[in-house]
């Protein structure tokens, strides 16, 4: 097991170099100037120059990576060009709302997808398993931000059970201090139950929206494997054992189906953070989806580098995670190392 | 006198195919009966069918009673009850039969404690100790943490019978326990579950195809054809009143000095026009 998680750390760095790489290279390989873009056409040579030098443009490629990924762990994560302001204060704030909303979103897509695939293999019945195979299909087909609009319509429009598209707290709360930045889970530290509440009434449809299209992907994957191993004969003997139908399920089969469902968590969990921004934009929830995609279209360097970097990071520890739950379930991954 | 176990009419189906038509059989306390026939003959379907374990799908009439009371095949609790504690199983795929993701301890003690729901974990542990002693698996203890894939065919084999003896069952029911092993393996095998079984005075039901090791082992057969039970006498007697079809399974045998020979197949030594029973 430890030289596994030495070697998962291992490819990790080098994952993160790479993905650093990569978010370095594309940006500077993208047409037009970005100090010329910052200050505008009408701007002189000059300043754009002088411009040009403060933001280390003029200094050599190899340099400029150097000073990036070094700036990067130092906690210097330089300035918005767009906006004027210290990155670390932009994703500061932002990030957070992404994380959090993400999180909630993969945690209910996960539980839901494991219990309705546990029911379902179960229970093989037109409800057990129709309704959670149709809510699949539905999942993988319909767009988020359309399902996003529907939720809105019907728990906020129409029923008013939910708050509408107002962001993470109403105007009139405040919310917790730190140390996260993720309301829920700093008002829990704070003890403070009535903002807790208050802010998970808040991710509830965002995060449902979210969360539709990994729990279609999850629970088809989990259900598909289930009924693999069923028809295994240790499922066979286990209840020539004496162990009941549920406990075989429980307790035999599903610690031999979880596994790509774990990995691909990993997977989708990354994609999650990458993919909110349309989700964001409907429950307009001040996450990092947008500054990105507005700091994408403006070369605006030092946003989207961290913010790439930084997904990178919650990617690879994810999927360090991961590969360690998945090893200690099966050893025969503790073993292989591959 | 009713038996062990009282096997009614039974009449298996799966989908067009009726696998065991309407069979009726009856085994006495410490009888051990070997069940031979042909691959397809329905034994497997025989053995499961009187455990409940067959799929789903499967349409399944007739009655088994188990020391005089009938088993409630869709009754999974009633059924769990049964399984294990008073009935054991061996599975014929000792690579299949085990969990790989769990440990052959997790495998023994999970078995224990579904015969014994208020046990221990200790006792469990216990006993899953003593039964990989009695089927001779050496060091047993720290061999409790390994890994199905960490144990050799035979010795899986000779846990899964342990795990099958742990709920103190009074019939083991073995589907062909020694056929996914090699011939020396296979004797070994063979000769542990006998011992533990002459040990207990347990009833066995031994389904194989191999008559050689009915033979030694076993004090009655019972020999299936396409679903049908064909014969059943006292194993000494498999000579003399020898079914048309037993005979050919029986010269269909490989014997000492048989060498650079084709062995007949069963349908070249049935009489002309034998096709059913
Ligand atoms: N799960 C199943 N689904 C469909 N047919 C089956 C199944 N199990 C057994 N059968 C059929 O039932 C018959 C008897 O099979 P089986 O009991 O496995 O025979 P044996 O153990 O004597 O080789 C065969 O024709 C086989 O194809
Ligand atoms: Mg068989």
């Amino acid at each position: 097991m430890t030289s596994l998680i030495l070697s998962r750390l291992v490819s990790s760095f080098i994952a993160l170099l790479g993905a650093a790489l990569v978010a370095f290279v594309a940006l500077r390989l993208a047409p037009g100037d970005a100090a010329r873009l910052t200050l505008g056409a009408f701007a002189t040579d000059e300043a754009v120059a002088a411009l040009r030098s403060e933001m280390g443009l003029d200094q050599s490629i190899l340099t400029q990576f150097y000073v990036y990924i070094r700036d990067f762990f130092t906690g210097d994560w330089g300035r918005s060009y767009a906006l004027g302001e210290p990155v670390r204060s932009l994703l500061g704030q932002r990030f957070p709302a992404t994380l959090e909303l993400g999180l909630y979103a993969f945690c209910m897509a996960f539980v839901s997808a494991l219990v309705l695939a546990l029911w379902g293999a179960h229970r093989k019945g037109p409800i057990s398993d129709g309704v959670p195979k149709a809510l699949g299909v539905l999942a993988l087909g319909v767009p988020q931000f359309w399902f996003g609009l529907v939720l809105l319509i019907v728990g906020f429009e129409m029923t008013g059970l939910f708050p509408g598209p107002a962001g993470r707290l109403p105007a009139t709360v405040t919310p917790p201090a730190g140390p996260t930045g993720m309301y829920t889970v700093d008002a829990l530290l704070h003890g403070d139950l009535k903002t807790f509440a208050t802010a998970l009434h808040h991710l509830f449809l965002p995060a449902l929206a979210l969360g539709l299209l990994p729990f279609g992907f999850l629970y088809r994957l989990l259900r598909a494997n289930l009924e693999d191993v069923s028809g295994a004969p240790f499922a066979l003997v286990a209840r020539a054992h004496g162990q009941s139908r549920l406990r075989v399920m429980v307790a035999t089969l599903l610690p031999n189906a979880i596994i790509p469902m774990l990995t691909a968590s990993g997977l989708i969990f990354g994609q999650l953070l990458a993919g909110s921004v349309l989700v964001e934009r409907v429950y307009n929830w001040p996450g990092a989806g947008m500054l990105v995609t507005q700091g994408v279209l403006q070369q605006d360097y030092a946003v989207v580098q961290v913010f790439i970097l930084l997904s990178a990071v919650i990617y690879i520890v994810t999927n360090l995670i991961v590969d360690i739950v998945a090893a200690s379930i099966d050893p025969r991954l503790a073993k292989g190392g591959a | 006198m009713s038996g062990l176990l009282d096997i009614k009419n039974l009449e298996v189906g799966f989908g067009a195919v009726t696998a065991i038509k309407g069979i009726s059989l009856s085994l006495y306390r410490g009888t051990r009966m070997g069940i031979v026939g042909e691959s397809g003959s329905g034994k497997s379907t025989l053995g499961l069918a009187t455990l409940g374990l067959l799929p789903d799908f499967a349409r399944c009439s007739g009655e088994v009673l188990f020391d005089g009371t009938a088993l409630h095949w869709d009754n999974d609790m009633a059924m769990a009850g049964v399984r294990g504690s008073r009935i054991g199983f061996v599975h014929q795929d000792p690579m299949g039969a085990f969990s790989p993701v769990h440990t052959i301890g997790t495998h023994l003690t999970r078995a224990y404690l579904s015969a014994h729901p208020g046990a221990s974990k200790a006792d469990a542990t216990k006993a899953a100790v003593d039964r990989l002693d009695e089927v001779e698996i050496t060091d047993a203890k720290s061999r409790l943490r390994h890994y199905p894939h960490e144990y050799s065919g035979g010795m899986r084999q000779r846990v899964m019978i342990a795990a099958a003896l742990i709920g103190n069952p009074e019939l083991l029911i073995a589907d062909e326990p020694t056929t996914a092993l090699d011939v020396t393996t296979q004797a070994a095998v063979l000769r542990v579950m006998n011992d533990v079984i002459e040990a207990r005075g347990m009833g066995l039901i031994l389904i194989t195809h191999d008559l050689g090791v009915v033979a030694e082992i076993c004090s009655e057969v019972a020999v299936m054809y396409h679903g049908e039970l064909i014969q059943h006498v006292p194993v000494d007697q498999i000579h003399e009143k020898a079914h048309p079809y037993t005979e050919a399974l029986l010269k269909a045998r490989p014997r000492p000095g048989m060498r650079g020979e084709r062995l007949p197949t069963i349908a070249e030594l049935l009489p002309e026009g034998w096709s059913d029973v």
